[in-house]
């Protein structure tokens, strides 16, 4: 379900998920237990990103500077791909 | 490539892994390498002067989070070892264009309604991009004062 692209999107929209799910699957343990889900909305998505209870910390890192330089990344890709995009870390 | 291959050196394993952040994140960039005894140079090359812009981000942070998000990468795939350094193509020259186009116009002003123009915030390496660029204005001067973290530029008509 967390893959369904919807049918006629532009392949950008999909391309901030893919970058989000790239990144979180190369930082984890458990790498078929990431899901990136992107919620719609009409001005902003937002990409809703779970994984192992295990691989959160690493996801976070130390003072939170990994998801800090996730969201940046995130951001700029948003900025380039004409998009913008939120990131939530479920827990 | 696979990315998890043995075979395959550090280098191009961290070449992999910039490339495809890049990919992902909508920039077509040309990675130029080279390999020195402790780290990974990276010097990535694009070509709009707008992505240069959005890929160094505000003091540099954005190029510094994809440094750290494919050193933490790399680091999963292949160990500890040499750090990917990264550096954009003519992002040290953009800076210093925006920074004399922004120190012409404080002086413009200086000139024209003879204020001063104190100007704070920057390293020692912009401060003198505002200097170089101001030398040959005859109505103008440029000094610095102060130390440390509240050193500033001063303009002032001559």
């Amino acid at each position: 379900m967390s893959d369904t692209a919807v049918p006629g999107t532009a392949a950008s929209e999909t391309g901030i998920r893919d970058l989000v799910d790239f990144i979180a699957r190369a930082l984890v343990d458990s790498p078929e237990q990431v899901t990136v889900r992107e919620v719609k909305g009409e001005q902003t998505s937002v990409l809703e990103l779970q994984v192992a209870k295990n691989d959160v910390g690493k996801i976070i890192g130390k003072q939170g500077r990994t998801a800090r330089a996730l969201r940046t990344v995130l951001k700029a890709a948003s900025t380039k791909l004409k998009k913008h995009a939120h990131l939530e870390i479920l827990e | 490539m696979d990315i998890d291959d043995d075979s395959v050196s550090r280098l191009d394993t961290a070449l992999n892994v910039v490339k495809r952040l890049l990919d992902l994140s909508g920039f077509d960039a040309t990675l130029n390498v080279t390999e020195g005894d402790e780290r990974i140079d990276v010097v990535l090359g694009v070509s709009a002067p707008d992505d240069i812009a959005i890929l160094v981000g505000a003091q540099g942070q954005t190029l510094a989070a994809y440094q750290l998000l494919a050193n933490r990468i790399l680091q999963r795939i292949d160990g500890e070892g040499k750090p990917v350094n990264l550096d954009v193509a003519g992002a040290g020259e953009a800076r210093e264009r925006r920074l004399q186009r922004l120190a012409e116009r404080f002086a413009g002003s200086v000139a024209e309604h003879g204020l001063e123009a104190r100007i704070y915030g920057m390293n020692p390496k912009d401060r003198r991009s505002m200097h170089v660029a101001l030398q040959s204005m005859n109505t103008i001067q440029t000094f610095s004062e102060d130390e440390g973290i509240a050193r500033r530029l001063v303009i002032t008509r001559r």
